[in-house]
């Protein structure tokens, strides 16, 4: 009788089509408001009012770079680009450079408000804890006893062994103990004339039966960790010269325009690529030299590829990516961009290889390696719902995503030959995904392997882009530098760190 | 006839000393000290020896919490009736409690575990809690944790020490029951409880302490004066732990004397278990000293230990004292008694453990001794 009730009003409750109801699809959130909602929270504690304005453009419409294709009809397309009012890159950097030799600026030293970042995660970490305790235990019981709730929660149920404690034989006789030694525990010494309430205190209970597969949000803000127990030193880079034949075309700050698209040249490939134009810099800084071994180690979609290799320095390029779909986009671009590629380029001097930047095991050949990690993409998340890493079923992913960036900058720096430069790039404005990672990387690389690095300090020569770029200041930034988004500027973000390793 | 068997000379020569001393013992005793009273009952006749123990190294683990219950009711009218879940009992604690009912730590277990708690289950049915696991320890004792810091000191009755406390007991999911979520499918895993090392000193063991190099006849002299079965064997450290007597008065006043491992040079640097027979000596308000007469200098020895006493705590040197030379049966023994006796500054009262000689005197000294420290104030602890 009751069941055939139930299922009576389960089949009413399927007519009436509740899926679809106004209050039900009003509040519903697709990966971009979450996206949205976790920045705020984020982005919020860590870059406090300036956020607003990275909001906002991060929200707005892309700036984009034309690169040049000097496999192509170059003059052409300079001279095209150059009646549209862009401006070459080089142009702008050699006044920069020419304004910096008649002024000799100090650059602000790095790390002074270091501590800065660091209290401010510890206060996001703690305030995430605090969110996620009370979400789970409930807040006022109905016996009115405030029970004091466990600060940080466990999911499993490994019991930690306790460190063993240290067993130093005492010498001392009883009476000079008696005299020296004594710390009375008062909370364990119990006297039954003034009540046996001590022995009801027992050890708390902190573990959580029944969510195993749940990944809690602050475990995410604990990669970023500060105690550097390995040898670090931070040096300014000596030098920093603009590839000659390197054609990049920009508008200037506050100009919105866009690009003509590209056109096919004489020689069958398309004219000028578009990017990022923080994108750029990485590969710039890596500062690729003739007769080097040069790897991509997260290549897809060829941007950062392509630009080397307009350089026209680059003998040998190594192409790496996890995916075949990545690859192929990767082959596709080349061959759009290299007329000789299939006699030249392909399996001789550019060669892609598919396998997990983890595992790539060609120790010690290369003389540089440019490092794109997997990263949230903060630009990306914001306004495209396919392939958004905010996706319910992807929080597992993204929470564990330091790691997997810090496993591949660990693999690529014992990739690097003694004596080589690494670049190391994303495009999010995390803290934790940036120097956190760097951190975690070169901590792991000194502890199993006993490599040792150097930091190459850009701020510089960062300086010759600030006409065209919005940086960050070197104050918040401890391994590298960082391309903020700005409204008369919307590039980035971009986080790249140069990591030299020593002999 | 007069060099037959120990025991008939032993037993004639007692029964001489009544008959001899007697009117005039009764004379001494009457303005005086206290005569010491011959054991009524004969020594045991078990085999083991019956060592003192003041000092242990014990492990505490306390109980773990029982876990608590995931659960949902279902009736008979009502087959969702939401989460009923019980939690889990708390774990046991290891207590030591501070009595009269025991002296020594030979009763105490070197792992020292206390009960868990029972897992919550359904109906709201919550675990049982887990007993304490109290254990009595002598009122004075003294405890010190792993790094060597005095953590708890029971110098009253009934003065409990909490040693290891136990897990508390998980919640089951009627616990994490909201009005947003009104079916929990959490509940806590109950902890487990503290696991700690202590290590527990007695503070005041006897009254008199035998101290002396090995193989000097302590073990004898108390196998003499008390009921105390120590082993007596001609070769050093046959005494490796302490044993205790009792010697009754006659004005109904107990002392025990405790027969302690011997001390070699350098014993305060921990040579031939030097640091644990020096704590033994700690523990005792009176000290003998059982010189060897029979050895070549058995006034190197007294200064020996005096210097060992002294390097080791500041304030065991100045005990009260009495020195007795031993083995005076032999010739050598009887040589050096009077060069004994003239070099060092303290009276030395020459007895033979082995034969029973002077015994009595020394009981006398010994009951002088404790009375005018007892008289003093008191100074130390």
């Amino acid at each position: 009788m009751l069941k055939a009730r139930n299922v009576c009003l389960l089949s009413r409750r399927w007519k009436s089509g509740a899926k679809k109801r106004w209050n039900v699809l009003q509040n519903k959130k697709n990966n971009c408001d979450r996206a949205l909602e976790n920045f705020d929270d984020f982005y919020g504690s860590v870059y406090g009012t300036r956020w607003k304005n990275m909001r906002a453009a991060l929200l707005t419409r892309h700036k984009y770079v034309a690169l040049v294709n000097n496999f192509g009809d170059t003059e052409q397309t300079c001279a095209m680009l150059e009646s549209d009012g862009a401006i070459n890159m080089k142009s702008l950097i050699n006044l920069a450079q020419d304004r910096v030799k008649d002024s000799t600026e100090t650059v602000p030293e790095q790390g002074k408000s270091r501590h800065e970042i660091e209290s401010k995660l510890d206060a996001l970490l703690r305030k995430q804890q605090e969110r996620e305790v009370a979400s789970i235990y409930p807040s006022s019981p109905e016996d009115g006893s405030s029970a004091p709730l466990p600060l940080e929660l466990k999911f499993d149920n490994v019991e930690e062994d306790q460190p063993e404690q240290v067993n130093n034989p005492f010498k001392q006789s009883l009476t000079k103990a008696l005299e020296e030694d004594v710390k009375l525990d008062e909370h364990r010494l119990v006297d039954p004339q003034f009540g046996t309430g001590g022995l009801y205190e027992y050890m708390p209970a902190h573990s959580i039966k029944g969510m195993e597969d749940w990944v809690a949000e602050s475990e995410h803000y604990k990669y970023y960790q500060t105690s550097a127990d390995f040898p670090l030193a931070i040096e300014p880079e000596p030098s920093f010269h603009y590839p000659e034949h390197l054609s990049l075309y920009t508008y200037e700050m506050g100009n919105c325009s866009d690009f003509k698209g590209p056109k096919k040249c004489m020689t069958g490939v398309l004219s000028h690529f578009m990017m990022d134009g923080a994108s750029t810099l990485p590969p710039l800084f890596l500062q690729v030299k003739p007769g080097e071994r040069v790897l991509d180690a997260c290549a897809s979609p060829g941007g950062k590829s392509l630009l080397m290799l307009q350089t026209l320095h680059l003998d040998h390029l190594v192409c790496n990516d996890i995916q075949e779909s990545r690859l192929n986009k990767l082959r596709k671009v080349m061959q759009e961009y290299l007329f000789d590629y299939k006699e030249r380029w392909a399996g001789k001097r550019l060669i892609l290889s598919q396998s997990d930047a983890r595992n790539l095991d060609q120790y010690e050949q290369f003389d540089k390696i440019l490092v794109d990690v997997p990263c949230t993409t903060d630009r990306h998340v914001l306004n495209e719902q396919d392939n958004n890493i905010f996706k319910p079923t992807r929080i597992k992913e993204r929470l564990r995503i330091p790691e997997l960036q810090a496993g591949i900058l660990a693999n690529c720096l014992r990739l690097l030959r003694p004596g080589g430069s690494l670049v190391y790039s994303t495009c999010s404005l995390s803290p934790i995904q940036n120097d956190g990672v760097v951190h975690m990387a070169l901590q792991k690389v000194f502890t199993e392997y006993g490599i040792t690095t150097t930091i190459k300090d850009l701020s510089r020569h960062t300086a010759l882009f600030s006409d065209v770029f919005k940086f960050e200041h070197p104050k918040g930034l401890k391994y590298g530098q960082m391309v903020v988004p700005y409204l008369p500027a919307n590039f980035g973000p971009m986080y790249f760190s140069k990591i030299t390793r020593n002999v | 006839m007069l060099f037959s068997t120990g025991k008939s000379f032993l037993a004639r020569f007692s029964l001489n000393i009544s008959r001899n001393a007697k009117p005039i013992g009764l004379i001494a005793n009457y303005c005086q000290v206290a005569s010491a009273l011959r054991p009524k009952k004969a020594k045991s006749t078990r085999k083991e020896a019956q060592y003192f123990s003041d000092a242990k190294r014990i492990r505490a683990i306390g109980g773990k919490g029982g876990d608590g219950c995931v659960s949902f009711l279902q009736l008979w009218c009502n087959e969702r009736a939401g989460p009923d879940g019980g939690d889990g009992g708390h774990g046991g604690h290891v207590v030591f409690q501070a009595s009269n009912d025991v002296r020594n730590f030979n009763h105490v277990g070197s792992v020292l575990k206390a009960e868990e708690g029972e897992p919550g289950s359904s109906k709201d049915c919550h675990g049982k809690n887990a007993k304490h696991s109290v254990i009595k320890v002598p009122i004075g004792t003294v405890i010190r944790n792993a790094q060597g810091q005095i953590v708890g000191d029971l110098g009253q009755a009934d003065l409990m020490f909490v040693a290891a406390r136990g897990g508390a007991g998980g919640k089951g999911n009627r616990f994490f029951t909201t009005d947003k979520e009104t079916s929990p499918k959490v509940s806590e895993y109950g902890p487990r409880g503290e696991d700690l090392s202590y290590t527990l000193e007695l503070r005041s063991m006897a009254d008199v302490g035998l101290i002396g190099y090995p193989n000097a006849g302590k073990s004898t002299l108390l196998n003499a004066l008390t009921r105390a079965k120590p082993k007596v064997a001609p070769y050093a450290f046959t005494t490796l732990r302490p044993h205790l007597g009792t010697v009754q008065y006659d004005d109904h006043v107990q002392l025990t004397i405790a027969d302690l491992p011997g001390l070699v040079p350098d014993a305060h640097r921990n040579k031939g278990l030097g640091i644990q027979f020096l704590k033994h000596a700690e523990r005792c308000t009176l000290l003998l000293f059982v010189l060897d007469a029979s050895a070549p200098e058995p006034w190197t020895h007294y200064e020996q230990l005096m210097h060992e006493l002294r390097q080791f705590g500041g304030r065991l040197a100045s005990r009260p004292q009495l020195v007795v030379a031993n083995k005076l049966d032999v010739e050598e023994g009887q040589n050096n008694f009077e060069e004994l006796q003239r070099r060092l500054q303290n009276p030395v009262l020459g007895i033979s453990a082995k034969m029973g000689h002077n015994l009595g005197q020394l009981l006398n000294s010994i009951r002088r001794g404790y009375d005018r420290h007892k008289d003093q104030p008191q100074e130390s602890s």
